[in-house]
């Protein structure tokens, strides 16, 4: 932990973090407009700075680019918490599987795993929509499943580097069962790496997400969402090119701050990779 | 090596048949009955059997396959069901200007990050390495298509030079056919496109571009011309530059997949008229044998790259033997 903590990037990336969580958890109270209404007289005013009533503007509808954006930070972490969280568990249960079992089912698991990666991620997730129908559930499992193959990936290098360890070895004559040598020794000391990608999959995801929503396959309205606000901006970039620049800002600055995190960690756990 | 080519060849074809399995079965998970959409609600039951009976559908799931398949890899991908159209060519008319915009991208990257990369491990520490690497960080961490959004407002509305949207001519036909124009004008066209999509690549390549350097420059065959007395330069370019190119390669083939995927949002947002729209208009109108047929041949050509990367690797490395 003190690791971390002397890690600039790291400490870069949890402040960002931080401020964003803080953010989405008090968003209606510091809201300075309500981010629903809408005023068509006063559509697309441009940002007034610090004082005036819209301080980052108006968008379509005439409604406070500002607040929209502070509200949109839920679903961004909502999706990103929600699609990393399904992917982690079936990532890490199928690595486990695959490494600790070996042989057959080792075999179908990582093919299975190799298919998923045949396909470049957006477009799988993007197909996956397709399918099931546009819905932020749906968004969020596509997310999720374009992920697992990296999880699971690692996981299992985990266990294959782990279960012949002599504190295995040595819990296995105790005669632990197989799933508290699974938990208790393997995965918990598979958390290093596992907690790389999971920073580093959070920006994928808030990404993702954007990019789902803007061609209209994530987050449906009312929904406040980034990526959504991002796709109203393009109709009218001359008149409102605020809407989408800060729109886009709060995007980068949110993933910036998982990326950060997840390279910062890397370099404490692995320092040969620096 | 001719038997390495051969045998991973041979490799990629599980992967097609694994490809073309879930692109076909994952359809049928879908709601609503491709013929109802045709017909409409309230068409006779006369009506919705002949339709059936015209695209297979009446057929048994496992036959349905073979035959899609049968066709598909002699280029039939069956009709559009919402246009009057083979998929086959809708899917040619588009592909052209998706590859060159994935290429124009790539090519960018290339050009941008080597240079940077080995400037960067050079002078390691500098003002220099510290903004690149910074940028490098930022740019992965945006969207390719809010990059696209902000290349429109920020440099196409301010400059005539860069068309908003569309495409009027192709680069590459022109740079064949020596039509000066086409080349300007492909080229303005392009341009903006090419630098939005190719923003996280150039990031990514940069940084690996650079670690690879600081790795090889540690080597003691590096150590060894330094000690011969050689200068930076012939070190730098004629013994490290070969080897530290290897990581690079990888990730050029595996980014290139990338890029044909990210396109289909790039392309959304310059009105670009490749694939993307193509696959995203059939996304929203349920047509799904254009959906089949985009996203399996975007999965080859993704395999087919990373069959040359391994390939190449061969040739740019004496050391990795295939046998």
């Amino acid at each position: 932990m003190k690791r971390i903590l002397r890690n600039k990037q790291a400490v870069a990336g949890l402040v960002i973090i931080f401020i964003v969580s803080l953010t989405a958890i008090i968003a209606p109270y510091i809201v300075p407009n309500d981010p629903y209404t809408q005023n068509i007289y006063n559509r697309y005013e441009a940002p007034q700075g610090f004082g005036g009533e819209y301080i980052l503007g108006t968008d379509n509808l005439g409604r406070c680019v500002l607040s929209r954006i502070i509200m949109g930070t839920r679903a961004s972490l909502y999706v990103g918490v929600v699609a990393v969280s399904i992917s982690l568990v079936i990532g890490v249960i199928l690595g486990l599987l695959a490494g600790y079992v070996g042989g057959k089912i080792d075999e179908l698991i990582m093919r299975f795993m190799d298919l998923i990666l045949a396909f470049p991620a957006i477009l799988l997730a993007i197909f996956i929509v397709a399918v099931l129908g546009p819905s932020l559930f749906n968004a969020m499992l596509a997310i999720a499943i374009v992920r697992i193959p990296q999880l699971a990936r690692v996981t299992r290098s985990q266990v294959l580097a782990l279960k012949e360890e002599d504190f295995v070895l040595a819990a296995r004559s105790l005669g632990a069962s197989h799933v508290r040598i699974l938990v208790k020794h393997i995965l918990i000391n598979s958390f290093a790496p596992l907690l790389v990608i999971i920073s580093l999959g959070m920006g994928l995801a808030i990404v993702t997400e954007a990019a789902l929503s803007f061609l209209g396959l994530g987050t449906q309205p009312p929904t406040i969402s980034w990526g959504r606000m991002l796709a109203t901006a393009r109709a009218a970039l001359r008149t409102a090119p605020h809407v989408a620049t800060y729109a886009g800002i709060a995007i980068v600055f949110t993933t910036l701050g998982f990326n950060l995190l997840g390279d910062g960690l890397r370099d404490v756990f692995d320092p040969r990779l620096k | 090596m001719q038997k390495f080519i051969i045998r991973r060849f041979l490799n990629i074809i599980p992967t097609i048949l694994g490809v073309s399995l879930v692109v076909f079965f994952m359809i049928h998970l879908a709601p609503g009955d491709p013929v109802t959409l045709m017909v409409g609600e309230d068409a006779s039951l006369a009506d919705i059997e002949r339709i059936q009976a015209q695209y297979g559908f009446d057929q048994p799931l496992h036959i349905q396959y073979m035959r899609w398949f049968g066709n598909a890899i002699q280029g039939d991908f069956g009709m559009s069901i919402r246009q009057n159209r083979t998929v086959a060519g809708l899917i040619l008319e588009r592909a052209g200007a998706t590859i060159e915009l994935a290429f124009m991208a790539m090519f960018i990257a290339i050009l941008i990050s080597v240079p940077l990369g080995v400037l960067s491990a050079i002078r390691r520490g500098s003002w220099i390495d510290l903004l690149a690497m910074t940028a490098a960080l930022i740019s992965i961490s945006m969207p390719r298509f809010w990059v696209g959004l902000m290349l429109l407002i920020y440099i196409g509305l301010n400059f005539d030079f860069f068309p908003l949207f569309g495409r009027e001519a192709s680069l590459f036909v022109g740079i064949f056919s020596l039509n000066w124009q086409d080349v300007v004008l492909g080229f303005r066209h392009l341009i903006l496109p090419a630098l939005a999509l190719g923003t996280a690549a150039t990031a990514l390549q940069t940084r690996l571009m650079r670690s690879s350097m600081l790795e090889v420059l540690q080597q003691d065959y590096v150590r060894t011309a330094k000690a011969k007395g050689l200068s930076d330069r012939v070190v730098i370019f004629k013994h490290a530059l070969r080897n530290a190119m290897l990581p690079v390669v990888t990730i050029v083939g595996l980014q290139f997949g990338y890029l044909l995927g990210g396109a289909v949002v790039v392309e959304t947002v310059f009105s670009w008229p490749g694939m993307a729209r193509l696959i995203i208009n059939a996304v929203s109108q349920r047509d799904f044998p254009i959906v089949q047929a985009g996203t399996l041949l975007v999965a080859i050509t993704f395999a087919l790259i990373n069959l040359l990367v391994d390939i190449s690797y061969g040739f740019l490395n004496p050391k990795i033997r295939y046998d």
